[in-house]
């Protein structure tokens, strides 16, 4: 079974970068693949980064990240929106995908999308464990 | 004697001129993109334009840790102080800053597969754990980053993401390098598509090829330090 965990700007955005690192961890250490409806700031990357490392040790290896920014259109309208939304949240729209390393073997990020290659070995394992 | 006498006055002499000249440089970059053989083949470079106080019995410089296939060969910050690069008669002076790459994940069963055994391959991902901290607390000490990416590879890596942003969050001033050019599969136009905001300089750091792009380069970024 593979369990995603979904957090939106509401979830996260009353937290300190500290809070925040400290509600994502443990759902990647609890073998959730996490979606995040914005783009953490880069301090809190290097942060998240920063603390998966201080956790590693046999049961989890680190993760796996990818950020999708909203791609801003060369059209008024879209320039407007994405204007608009950047003055509201920051410049954080978009999305944000994190994994942990022992379930998504591989992350490839492109410019407009995102490649999830799941470890088949560790799924099948645990749902074989499950049945 | 006179090599260092000569240092310490060039060092007063662009102090008193300008009083930012000095300043620390760190190479930052993901595992394997090249970063202790650009620091390793900036200190050769520098050793054949200046005398420096910190060389061994035959004249070379002393160098960095040792380069290798295996990723996190370099799980320590190490800082080679004092370096001076002489570039058509402007003379910059730093502390280069070599730092493990950061990654998101270390798995030593990597590194069993490379030849480790279990116990060197387990000691390994503990010490580059603790180099992936270190680097990223470094980021507090430099002045200006040389942002390593390997050409080969696609350069739409999160790591690369989170320092540049990083680095723009502090105002540091940096410059991205795509190394490995000398290889076939290398796509520099792939990186400067991915970072289209900032120049990027493509070298061979394995073959010293458009080092001095780098440098003058540098000497622009040297302009933008802030004391």
């Amino acid at each position: 079974m593979l369990n995603i965990h979904y957090l939106s700007y509401g979830d996260l955005s009353s937290l300190d970068s500290n809070g925040r690192v400290s509600k994502i961890l443990p759902l990647l250490r609890n073998g959730n693949v996490v979606i995040i409806d914005h783009v953490l700031h880069s301090k809190d990357e290097a942060l998240l980064i920063r603390e998966t490392m201080n956790s590693i040790d046999e049961d989890f290896n680190g993760m796996e990240i990818g950020v999708l920014r909203d791609n801003v259109g060369r059209n008024l309208l879209s320039k407007l929106r994405h204007r608009l939304a950047k003055y509201l949240v920051g410049d954080r729209t978009g999305i944000t995908l994190i994994g942990p390393a022992k379930i998504i073997s591989e992350l490839r990020q492109h410019p407009e999308n995102i490649e999830l290659h799941f470890n088949r070995e560790y799924l099948k394992k645990h749902s074989a464990a499950k049945k | 004697m006179i090599s260092r006498l000569k240092t310490m006055f060039v060092n007063i002499w662009d102090s008193l001129l300008n009083g930012n000249s000095s300043f620390r440089l760190g190479i930052y970059g993901a595992p394997n993109s090249g970063k202790t053989t650009l620091a390793n083949r900036m200190c050769k470079d520098i050793t054949s334009n200046e005398e420096s106080s910190d060389s061994d019995d035959s004249g070379s410089k002393k160098l960095f840790s040792d380069i290798s296939n295996v990723a996190h060969e370099t799980r320590k910050v190490s800082v080679k102080e004092k370096l001076l690069i002489n570039r058509n008669g402007k003379k910059m002076i730093f502390d280069l800053v070599d730092t493990p790459g950061i990654a998101t994940r270390i798995d030593y069963e990597v590194f069993v597969k490379a030849g480790l055994t279990q116990k060197e391959a387990k000691q390994r991902a503990r010490e580059a754990t603790k180099g992936v901290i270190e680097s990223i607390k470094w980021l507090e000490n430099v002045d200006i980053v040389i942002i390593m990416i390997d050409a080969t590879k696609s350069p739409y890596n999160q790591v690369n993401l989170t320092i540049v942003g990083n680095l723009e969050a502090r105002k540091i001033p940096f410059m991205i390098v795509a190394n490995k050019t000398d290889l076939k599969s290398s796509k520099i136009e792939k990186i400067q598509a991915a970072f289209p905001k900032y120049k990027v300089v493509g070298i061979s750091a394995k073959f010293s090829q458009n080092m001095d792009k780098l440098y003058d380069e540098l000497l622009v970024l040297k302009r933008k330090v802030k004391r």
